[in-house]
């Protein structure tokens, strides 16, 4: 990992269309602004991580739903009426 | 085609109506080929099972349903990777539900929702850079404020 030193007001600058400005710094806070071609997924870390977390939190509750509940299946008996 | 589900069991499913997620969802960016089977007849909920990943198994739900009032707001440069080009046509949209104990607190992730392309079996889960929206909202809510009541007091 390359870990730089910035003072507010100056740049990054990522391969030769990303630029990161370093709009301000309060206390633990830093402000980014930052110019990237659209097509580059730009998201908070911990907003990803959230959604990661949510997305096994709701499959082990599924999980956990069948051995709870294994008559709730309905998609089977739909099948099964159909026959 | 038969495939192993650990949840559903052994099912059967048209190869045309495999839908692929370029990246993956997040948590599972591995899983790339999933089925979407209703849960019932009318049902606004469905599973949403990965090919790769017998054990993956999400239930999902139409969201106007729950939520009449629900927007957002995805980039073109995200629609143009499901190929989408007029969005009434193609567009469809899940959102992922999860099923506490009590089943009353069920919420939605109307967060990062699902968005698939029905037309070339294309989708993704969108990941915004800032929403009004979070990982959890109840879907029964007037069920899920009485229970939160009784446990106040």
């Amino acid at each position: 990992m390359l870990v730089l030193s910035r003072k507010k007001g100056q740049k990054i600058i990522i391969a030769d269309n990303i630029v990161i400005d370093i709009v301000d710094i309060q206390g633990d806070v830093v402000r980014l602004g930052i110019s990237a071609p659209a097509d580059i997924k730009i998201f908070r870390g911990e907003i990803y991580q959230e959604i990661q977390d949510e997305n096994r939190q709701a499959a082990n509750n599924l999980a956990r739903m069948k051995e709870a509940l294994p008559g709730l299946l309905k998609y089977q008996e739909t099948k099964d009426s159909r026959e | 085609m038969i495939i192993q589900t650990s949840f559903l069991g052994e099912i059967e499913i048209e190869e045309n109506t495999i839908i692929s997620f370029p990246e993956g969802i997040p948590g599972f960016e591995q899983s790339r080929r999933y089925v979407i089977i209703p849960m019932g007849e009318a049902s606004p909920f469905f599973y949403l099972q990965s090919l790769d990943d017998e054990d993956f198994c999400l239930l999902i739900g139409q969201p106007f349903v729950f939520f009449p009032d629900y927007e957002f707001d995805v980039p073109d440069e995200e629609l143009q990777k499901l190929g989408i080009e007029d969005q009434g046509q193609e567009l469809v949209v899940y959102v992922i539900i999860s099923v506490p104990e009590d089943f009353k607190m069920a919420t939605a992730n109307l967060l990062a929702p699902l968005v698939i392309n029905v037309v070339n079996k294309k989708g993704m889960q969108y990941v915004p850079g800032k929403s009004a929206y979070t990982t959890r909202h109840y879907i029964f809510q007037r069920e899920a404020a009485s229970v939160r009541a009784g446990e106040v007091r």
